[in-house]
């Protein structure tokens, strides 16, 4: 809904007073059978026979033929209409922005110790048209497949998190995080697999089935020992350090 | 190659993590732990703002009769402090209803009676909106049959040829400053389909 304009709208002191714009009954120009001239799938076959321009929203019942007003605006779900569930192609046109892949420590990592892996980026909505009709797409991000380039990979149901957000210690485990056994350079791949739904304007939302996996950000890392990349420094004093 | 036993493990210094971090061509990251952006956990919400449509409906109903039982008292004292909409809607919904009020303060005028609402009837739910979209858009009809408005001079101006039954359809979005899960209007608009008002 956008903001007020001013002549012939409605608000609280028109309301108040009995003046604002009387609320059409009628259909200007003819009812339009949704079916007929809309490209909401599975309704080519349909013989719409038309309301007459008796009135706005007439359902005219067993025949499942509704006209309304265009553009139509009656409170019936178009979902009733379709007599084919939208797929993933026809929404193609609508795409996921990728999450993105982060690396605790950033591009290192220690053999032998963990190291966290998460991503950023949640659900997201998208706002286009769908079969020539105002809709919105929603993507939730669903699995998180993860190649770690030393030919292992995991699924997780979760981006995970840093350590903190984990609230542990650095190189301390988390439900994402990997261990490297070998020193060398790593590229690490996160594809996340996202669900879709969709709704057309004011409708509520309609699971797509299946889902779209798109990539995220490649991570290089150099994973070296522990001799070679700490200091030597106690636990004893400073004993939140790793491996302590 | 394992690390040392426990006492003797070397820690972590923050210069060396700089120092490595450069040496070995890191991947841009910021050091800091906390996360850029909130972590995407794709996880639905934990639990539902409401058990059922049928108590979203009744919880939007219960937010729009508080929106208009505060603007009644807004009118009938005149237009004064319309701020006080906002414990029950958004800044957007006043900011649309300012002429209204700034009416109703520079012509004197005065509010009489109470709005009514019925026919509540639910367009959309979705308690996993993402904002602005709103978690609850209903159909309602407006009822202002006992409302009056009088001017300066105590005359109603209260067209009485009027509708005095108007189909709205109204969105809700949670008041996050009080974080129970409480609706607030976000946004009103005369409906301008079917009018299911009519009796």
């Amino acid at each position: 809904m956008t903001a007020a304009s001013a002549v012939g709208d409605c608000d609280q002191l028109s309301t108040a007073v009995r003046e604002c714009p009387a609320v059409s009954g009628e259909i200007s120009g003819g009812g339009v059978n949704v079916g007929g001239s809309q490209t909401t799938p599975g309704n080519g076959g349909r013989d719409d026979s038309g309301g007459g321009g008796s009135g706005a929203g007439e359902d005219s019942g067993d025949s499942g033929t509704i006209t309304c007003p265009f553009p139509c605006r009656p409170p019936f779900t178009v979902t009733d209409l379709t007599e084919e569930p939208v797929t993933l192609s026809d929404i193609a046109h609508f795409r996921p922005r990728p999450g993105i892949a982060h690396m605790q420590p950033a591009g290192w990592m220690i053999v032998d110790l963990d190291t966290n892996f998460y991503s950023t980026g949640g659900s997201q909505v998208h706002n286009g048209t769908l079969f020539d009709l105002p809709a919105d797409v929603r993507f939730t991000p669903i699995r998180w497949n993860w190649t770690y380039g030393d030919g292992t990979h995991a699924s997780h149901n979760g981006g995970g998190t840093t350590w903190a957000g984990n609230r542990v210690g650095e190189f301390d485990r988390t439900p994402t995080s990997h261990v490297y056994r070998a020193s060398g350079t790593y590229l690490i791949d996160l594809t996340i697999s996202f669900r879709a739904e969709y709704r057309f304007d004011g409708q509520a939302w309609t699971d797509i089935p299946g889902s779209i996996a798109v990539p995220a950000n490649r991570l290089t890392a150099s994973a070296g020992t522990a001799k070679t990349v700490l200091v030597d420094r106690e636990c004893t004093v400073s004993p939140r350090g790793p491996g302590c | 190659m394992r690390p040392n036993p426990r006492f003797a493990r070397p820690i972590l210094a923050a210069l060396t993590l700089g120092l490595l971090v450069s040496v070995s061509g890191c991947s841009g990251e910021n050091p800091s732990y906390a996360p850029a952006s909130p972590p995407g956990s794709g996880a639905p919400p934990a639990t539902p703002l409401f058990a059922s449509d049928e108590e979203a409906l009744e919880a939007a109903a219960a937010a729009f009769r508080a929106y208009y039982a505060v603007v009644d008292q807004i009118f009938r004292e005149s237009g004064t402090r319309p701020e006080r909409v906002l414990s029950v809607a958004t800044q957007d919904v006043l900011v649309e209803e300012t002429s209204s009020y700034e009416t109703f303060a520079s012509s004197g005028l005065k509010g009489l009676g109470s709005t009514t609402l019925d026919s509540f009837k639910l367009q959309s739910y979705n308690d996993g909106a993402i904002e602005p979209e709103p978690i609850i858009t209903v159909y309602v009809c407006v009822d202002v049959t006992n409302v009056d408005v009088l001017d300066a001079n105590g005359i109603s101006i209260v067209n009485q040829n009027g509708r005095a039954r108007l189909p709205f359809e109204a969105s809700f979005i949670s008041d996050d400053t009080t974080g129970n899960g409480k609706l607030i209007l976000a946004a009103k608009e005369l409906w301008t389909g079917e009018d299911f008002c009519e009796i």
